[in-house]
């Protein structure tokens, strides 16, 4: 019978069909199961149903040797799935050769220990023969079958275990608090307003700078409600830790380019302290943090030798091209350092360990838990590999890291084999001082900074051997104190994460720390009223937090905003239905069907109706009387009016709407109607008033536009348009025309000469000029002395309009006429003639 | 022919008399018509001057976006 849970016999079935049907035979022959089965699916099932079964593990502990176990039980094996490559690359550790790892992996496979994984090529089925296991070398991934990693620790030689040591006179003592606090303020900060990240998958700089300084200690969250000192932050270590771990956890969840809480951050918020840890351990797992940078002795031979100076601990999908370790890697060895924690401690949870044994046995049961040491070739090759058997084997470097503090360059070099402990033993220790400490799992001493031994925290031996939970890890019960200025104290802010979150709904948070301190505003309140509390809830949430009745003076305010709230309702967007009369009405909310359909009545023959029901109305009154008339007030309605010239406005009294009505009404002048028809008259009255109530010219014109289907007639266009003041008053000054007929001169030659050309006002066309009437006597003494002469009539029109010839090569010749240079070669040409004598026309000043 | 009306803006009060003072205090311009004592409905396109009407009288509406 099988005790694996539903979720990892799903996962069986999915591993299981990977494999061709000759495989499943061959599992099922060597595993002697008779399966009557004709098609590959009965194979399928019926080798899931007894894989990780009692049944097979007394099969294999009859079949399988102590080496066997001790292949099942290595250390990077049990961390999940990896590649047939690292299985071969781990037993060559163990002394394996090529040749027996990949003989060991085949006789382990059939036996059902391991499964293949993944799907090498699509859509086809995989075998687990040596050559085939060749060809899925490199790309191919292996994993421990369900059960096998409980059944192989049964065979585990004791000497895995550490060995305690004297605890330490002084010691750091983890505390989950400083996480805790910053998992809720992300949590909180992005209910707010969703993290925006780019297509790399990093948080955006401003991002950064928001959430940094709503972590800072003392910050209100969300810079409300005090100052915030300029430069605030660099960004904590533990942020990111923070979000990375919420987002590989699936707490904070992605939505296009933007992550919020997932439906269940509340829930997680509320659960027991153990509960929250083993989610964010998992999220630290797999999540993007990055330890190694982490790590104070190392740097890269390309990066600042301080910290602080480094990038942010964070690995986007950009950081990975010319990483020195991949992020795949750093999570492998964090899992390698976890499960050497949960080995090397199994004998006594309690005890202190040696922080350099915890390394070298995490470094001896995984030598690639950060960095690969072979070549596939050199893993595949047995001559390569008998040339480099124990004493004989090639030292490597660690290539592009180096140590901090080195004298030189030189010395700066870190060597495989001889300087693991400064690179995997590092990133050990690294993971223990920070990572784990803020997880709340391990104590470190004699401090952070000399830290050289550990032990699990009451919390981490829970969580890695199930004892009881310490006390108050899973005690969520909330304390508040209201109090008379308005502000609500929750004392132990952080082991009431959940009353938090209810408070932030309702409340100004203004600090989080050891007590988060909120304050009641009516801003907030009705925020938290449009979410759906009611006084009921508010008032139940404050006094059993607080075991007091609310402040009185609080009572009274909180209810008066309440009251203030219900006692108006603005709906928007809203479906009103609009009976003919009440009795019709009437009869639709004695109609069960109808009535289903309907909110509610509002008035004598008007009743609101939800939207996600209007359809299903429709339909059912239609089937019961006739088509209901639809009218949508976000289409405007068109060609419903007619609009004359001067000033009127018209409509039919079958297309007058109430809306339509309002609108007409607000700027015009209802005239006696008759039955049939409606009539408005524009006034200056009836549009200054519009005007006055907020309506501008140029809305209107648009609406009767729209509303009538044509442009406006240009009588009541322009009535409108002045009106309204829309028109800025109009400036005019009595000027003097004077017209030049003849060709061969034109006013911009005239102006050329001095003595004229500042007695010229304009010249809109060629041959006119516009000219001050205080000017004119002078300027005709300019012409009479150039032979010149003037005289005074009415102007034909054609002088001051502007005319072109329907000859395009005359009116090109005309244009031509108006350069001097050009008129000096038609003169030369014989164009010139007498002047011709000008006319002027006058009017005189105002 | 009954009608039904879609996007539509309502004030709706618990008691006349609030709705009568909101209409006697400069409300009454975007009134479109009144459907009841105690509901009227308001010029939609004019909501956002109508929030600023209701703050001002000190009003603390409840909001419902269908």
């Amino acid at each position: 019978m099988s005790q694996l849970t539903e979720e990892a016999i799903s996962g069986l079935v999915a591993y299981v069909d990977l494999y061709s049907l000759a495989t499943l035979k061959r599992v099922t022959r060597t595993l002697n199961l008779s399966i009557a089965a004709s098609s590959r699916e009965g194979f399928v099932q019926g080798l899931t149903k007894f894989l990780g079964t009692d049944a097979h593990r007394q099969l294999l502990e009859k079949r399988l040797s102590s080496r066997d176990w001790l292949v099942l039980d290595v250390l990077p094996f049990r961390i999940g799935p990896i590649r047939i490559r690292d299985f071969v690359a781990a037993l060559r550790d163990r002394e394996f050769s090529p040749r027996d790892a990949l003989a060991e992996l085949e006789r382990l496979l059939s036996l059902g220990c391991f499964l293949l994984s993944n799907e090498l090529t699509y859509n086809q089925r995989q075998g687990i023969d040596q050559s085939s296991l060749r060809i899925a070398f490199h790309d191919g991934w292996i994993v421990l079958t369900p059960a096998i990693n409980e059944w192989a620790r049964n065979h585990r030689p004791t000497s895995l275990g550490l060995s305690p040591v004297a605890a330490p006179r002084t010691s750091s003592e983890a505390s989950f608090s400083e996480l805790h606090r910053a998992i809720f303020i992300l949590l909180s900060e992005t209910a707010r307003k969703p993290i925006r990240m780019t297509t790399k998958g990093s948080p955006y700089k401003a991002e950064i700078a928001r959430l940094a300084d709503a972590l800072a200690p003392g910050s209100p969250a969300s810079g409300r409600g005090s100052k915030r000192s300029k430069g605030t932050s660099t960004t904590p270590a533990i942020f990111w830790f923070a979000l990375a771990a919420l987002i590989a956890s699936e707490l904070l969840v992605w939505n296009g380019q933007e992550v919020a809480p997932s439906a269940d951050a509340r829930e997680f918020l509320a659960s027991p302290t153990d509960h929250q840890v083993r989610r964010l351990l998992t999220g630290w797992l797999n999540g993007r943090y990055d330890d190694f940078s982490r790590i104070p002795t190392l740097a890269t031979f390309d990066e600042p030798l301080e910290r602080d100076a480094r990038p942010d601990p964070w690995r986007g999908d950009d950081d990975e091209y010319d990483a020195f370790v991949s992020l795949g890697s750093i999570g492998r060895a964090r899992a390698v350092v976890v499960e050497a924690l949960n080995v090397g401690s199994a004998s006594d949870r309690s005890a202190w360990y040696s922080i350099d044994d915890l390394a070298t046995l995490a470094y001896q049961q995984d030598h690639e838990m950060l960095f690969p040491r072979y070549a596939d070739f050199e893993l595949l090759n047995e001559h390569g590999y008998r040339s480099e058997l124990p004493g004989h084997r090639q030292p490597q470097v660690y290539y592009g890291l180096r140590r901090v503090d080195a004298r030189d360059d030189a010395d700066a070099v870190l060597h495989r084999d001889r300087d693991w402990r400064e690179v995997e033993g590092a990133f050990t220790r690294q993971a223990l001082v920070e990572s784990l400490a803020w997880l709340g799992l391990v104590d470190v001493g004699p401090s952070i900074d000399s830290a050289d031994r550990f032990r699990l925290t009451e919390l981490g031996q829970h969580v890695f051997s199930g004892s009881a939970p310490p006390p108050g890890a899973a005690d969520s019960a909330p304390r508040a104190v209201v109090q008379p200025n308005f502000e609500v104290v929750v004392v132990n802010a952080l082991a009431n994460t959940a009353l938090l979150s209810q408070l932030d709904e309702f409340a100004e948070r203004r600090s989080i720390d050891r007590a988060a301190t909120y304050r009641l505003t009516q801003a907030d309140l009705l925020r938290g009223l449009d979410r759906g509390w009611t006084e009921r809830r508010v008032f139940d949430l404050l006094e059993s937090t607080s075991s007091a009745p609310v402040p009185q003076n609080v009572a009274y305010t909180l209810r008066e905003w309440i009251a203030a709230y219900e006692r108006l309702t603005v709906r928007e967007q809203a479906s009103l239905l609009e009976a003919d009369d009440p009795a019709q009405l009437d009869a639709w909310l004695r109609d069960p069907t109808i009535l289903s359909l309907l909110a509610k009545r509002l008035g004598p023959t008007s009743v609101l109706v939800a939207s996600k029901d209007v359809e299903r109305l429709l339909a059912a009154l239609a089937s019961r009387g006739g088509p209901t008339n639809v009218v949508d007030y976000r289409e405007p309605r068109a060609s419903v009016i007619q609009v004359r010239d001067p000033d009127l406005v018209e409509l039919t009294a079958n297309r007058a709407e109430p809306y339509l009505v309002y609108r007409l009404e607000g700027f015009a002048e209802p005239l006696p109607r008759d039955r049939k028809r409606l009539t408005y008259r524009l006034t200056r009255d009836s549009v200054g008033r519009a005007v006055r109530d907020g309506w501008k010219g140029p809305e209107i014109i648009e609406f009767l536009s729209q509303a009538s289907g044509a442009p406006l007639p240009v009588d009541v266009h322009t009535r409108l348009t002045g009106w309204s003041g829309s028109a800025a008053p109009l400036v005019f000054e009595t000027l003097v025309a004077v017209s030049l007929p003849a060709r061969v001169l034109t006013w911009e030659i005239l102006r050329a000469i001095p003595s004229i050309g500042p007695l010229i006002r304009a010249i809109p066309l060629p041959g006119l000029a516009l000219v001050d009437a205080a000017d004119l006597e002078k300027l005709r003494a300019e012409l009479t002395e150039r032979g010149i002469e003037t005289r005074s009539e009415i102007l034909p029109s054609a002088a001051l309009e502007p005319t072109r010839p329907s000859d395009p090569f005359l009116a090109d010749t005309i244009d031509v006429l108006k350069n001097p240079i050009l008129l000096l070669r038609s003169e030369l040409e014989g164009f010139l003639g007498r002047a011709a004598s000008l006319q002027t026309r006058g009017t005189p000043r105002r | 022919m009954p009608k039904l009306f879609r996007n539509v803006a309502i004030v709706e009060a618990g008691e006349s008399a609030v709705v009568d003072d909101l209409i006697a205090s400069g409300l009454g311009r975007f009134v479109v018509r009144r459907l009841s004592p105690t509901a009227i409905v308001v010029d939609h396109e004019r909501l956002p001057e109508i929030r600023k009407q209701l703050k001002r009288l000190g009003q603390t509406p409840r909001v419902v976006v269908e």
